[in-house]
């Protein structure tokens, strides 16, 4: 430390003109008319220097005594904080020049680290000025204890403009979050094709195995007994099934895919909802009474004509309302009861899909409109499910700028609602 | 209890707060380090008492040579968390007769273990306390809501170079042998996420209610222009702590146990003697 300040004296002895070292003591030399003392001379001397180096190289420089008062700062570090030197000097503590949040930092971390080592290194704080404006700055200091006189010790610290090295740090800091983003949605993605291939695989090679067992069935079926025609018959019904159950599997992704890839749009166009809605639980309510699950359709108007016409996308609308009440007729027990509400005012419509289930737990409400999501509840007729469902309804609803929400709890059913805002 | 099960959990919470115990005296003092550090800030306090007491240094989980795995952020988000810790070091070493000396935030943290369990303690030294950092109606806690953003800024900023690994001795020091190398700038690191954590917690805490219910003698050290407890603080807190006394010091700033070390140490002896141990 001594070899550099001597250096550091004659270097700058030989380099600084005459004139300009002259104008730079001129503060020094008269704040220490007082005494007579050549020790404190030499040290504002070394000041001057330091105040003229480090304003060269755009640095900010201060010193401050035991008791943290700012004994000098160059007119670098007065031109950043927007102080006077008489402001500053010989009024306020060094780390008041400091963002309040970066003072508690200096007397929660950097005077204990001065305190304990005698030096700190790359600390980064916010330079608050005169007119609030701030400056991001490193700051390196050191302290210089003096055992014998505690009131002798002083600090030396030097700030540099953080401004690029923050602005870039911030540039990685955003970019962390977004790779941070990007590995969850693809970490996501790789669990949805894992699961698309077990479905692929899954519901497609069962019932292609059972299709198989049927037509060799009907291969080794012997023509002359007597109950062959009954036997074909119940063989080509269970065929028909699997073929049916093939179809929705593949039609469910294809519509899935189409969705995700924007291949299909809502195409919005006066539709009955009233003729929809009864058109629709027409269609499961033979699948509905072969479980004696009694399926009601309840529509309550307010205000609005009576066939509800209204202005949305005909195919998207019917096929979510389609999902939800074959899915509740799918997983209600049976001798129950699923009620289909729709609610229609000036403004939105509302379907509710409510059936007496066993409900939906914490757990599975947090994954319910997820994309192949295993919950716990089965299918209480032995149905077959693909897990798509409720994902193609949220997406479909979504493009109707429409939202769909479940509420439950526990052993008192569900509540599929969909609600959707009148048309623009 | 079953012996050896009672000596593995001292073991586990000497561990876990890397409790250090100097000397074997019937009095004790236990000395709780605040936010940002560790046990070492006292290092130029605690020697002077080691004569005549038995010495209890410990860092609070998540600060320096602490257990990090066992920082649970449900315990730890309040102040209790702590002060239990520091009952649990207490009962496992059996120290009784102790005078805790807590800084900053410990100030409280050990105010709440004397109220939780006071027959574990003779007194209480409060170094900068301040029962709510953040003001609030009438009440000048010195810092607003937005004081604590801009520090959870300054944290972020300053630990985007952080790196588990780099955690234990960065640079040596050659020139201050009295520094062993393993502290140099590590003391005041900590994992980002629990110093943020403990930040938070520490600077929305309120124990304003708390303060009427200590009812060991104590002492508070107020320090002149202190940004984080100023001495409207310690008033309040002087006013509201029954059978406390109030000093206020010369040094500057919130870390007087290492700024000024002779100052802090002669104010607590002199309140030791004067309201702990003389005789009546």
């Amino acid at each position: 430390m001594k070899l550099l300040l001597q250096y550091g004296s004659s270097l700058m002895i030989k380099c600084i003109p005459r004139h300009d070292f002259a104008r730079c003591m001129i503060p020094f030399i008269s704040s220490v008319t007082q005494t007579s003392n050549a020790d404190v001379f030499d040290q504002q001397s070394e000041e001057a220097l330091y105040n003229q180096l480090y304003d060269e190289l755009r640095i900010g420089y201060f010193s401050a005594g035991s008791d943290d008062v700012v004994l000098n700062a160059n007119s670098t570090l007065l031109r950043w904080t927007g102080f006077s030197h008489e402001e500053l000097v010989g009024k306020m503590h060094w780390w008041e020049m400091f963002s309040i949040g970066g003072r508690i930092y200096c007397e929660t971390h950097v005077v204990p680290l001065l305190q304990m080592q005698h030096f700190v290194k790359e600390i980064a704080l916010e330079l608050a000025g005169k007119n609030k404006e701030k400056t991001p700055v490193l700051l390196q200091a050191s302290l210089t204890k003096n055992v014998e006189e505690e009131s002798k010790s002083f600090l030396r610290g030097v700030l540099i403009d953080a401004s690029d090295r923050r602005a870039y740090e911030r540039e990685v800091f955003l970019a962390k979050a977004r790779a941070e983003e990007l590995a969850a949605r693809l970490g996501e993605s790789e669990r949805q094709l894992r699961e698309l291939m077990d479905t692929v695989l899954h519901d497609l090679r069962n019932p292609l195995h059972s299709l198989l067992l049927s037509l060799e069935i009907l291969q080794a079926a012997e023509y002359h007994d007597n109950n062959a025609a009954q036997k074909r018959q119940t063989v080509m019904n269970i065929a028909y099934k699997t073929v049916e159950q093939m179809k929705e599997t593949l039609e469910n992704l294809q519509s899935m895919n189409a969705l995700e890839q924007g291949m299909v749009r809502v195409v919005a166009e006066p539709c009955s909802l009233r003729e929809l809605m009864e058109s629709v639980v027409a269609k499961y309510t033979s699948y509905a009474a072969a479980k004696n699950i009694e399926l009601r359709l309840d529509i309550r108007t307010d205000n609005v004509q009576r066939d509800i016409t209204w202005q949305t996308d005909r195919n998207f609308f019917r096929q979510s309302i389609e999902n939800l009440v074959s899915n509740a007729v799918k997983y209600s027990p049976h001798e129950k009861q699923v009620v289909v509400r729709l609610k229609a005012s000036a403004e939105a419509v509302r379907v509710e899909v409510q059936d007496e289930g066993p409900g939906i737990s914490e757990e599975d409400m947090k994954k319910l409109f997820g994309k192949f999501v295993r919950l716990s509840a089965r299918p209480t007729g032995g149905e077959h499910s693909t897990g798509l469902g409720l994902s193609i309804v949220k997406k479909m609803v979504e493009a109707m700028n429409g939202r769909v929400w479940c509420e439950s709890e526990v052993g008192k059913g569900a509540t599929f609602i969909v609600e959707l805002p009148k048309a623009e | 209890m079953n012996g050896s099960f009672a000596a593995s959990m001292t073991n586990k919470v000497l561990a876990r707060n890397n409790v250090v115990v100097k000397g074997d005296s019937d009095r004790a003092m236990l000395f709780a380090h605040g936010y940002g550090c560790d046990q070492t800030m006292w290092r130029f306090v605690a020697p002077a008492f080691e004569d005549t007491h038995k010495i209890i240094l410990f860092d609070h989980v998540g600060a320096g040579k602490s257990d990090l795995a066992a920082y649970d952020k449900n315990k730890y988000s309040s102040l209790e968390g702590y002060a239990d810790d520091i009952l649990e070091i207490c009962a496992s070493i059996s120290a009784r007769n102790v005078v805790i000396v807590g800084h900053s935030v410990s100030a409280m943290i050990a105010a709440l273990a004397t109220i939780k369990e006071p027959s574990f303690f003779s007194a209480l030294v409060m170094v900068c306390p301040s029962p709510r950092y953040v003001n609030d109606g009438n009440y000048v806690g010195g810092l607003s809501a937005s004081d604590i953003d801009d520090l959870l800024n300054a944290l972020e900023s300053n630990y985007l170079g952080w790196a588990s690994q780099m955690a234990p001795a960065i640079m040596g020091n050659p020139e201050r042998h009295e520094l062993g190398a393993e502290l140099t700038n590590s003391f005041c690191r900590t994992d980002p996420e629990i110093a943020k954590h403990f930040a938070r917690v520490t600077f929305t805490s309120d124990n304003r209610a708390d303060l009427p219910r200590i009812t060991v003698p104590s002492l508070i050290l107020q320090c002149s222009s202190d940004v984080i407890a100023p001495l409207s603080v310690g008033e309040y807190v002087h006013r509201n702590t029954p059978n406390s006394s109030l000093v206020v010091m010369k040094a500057v700033g919130h870390c007087p146990h290492l700024s000024a070390p002779d100052e802090t140490i002669a104010a607590i002896r002199q309140f030791l003697n004067d309201k702990v141990y003389s005789s009546p």
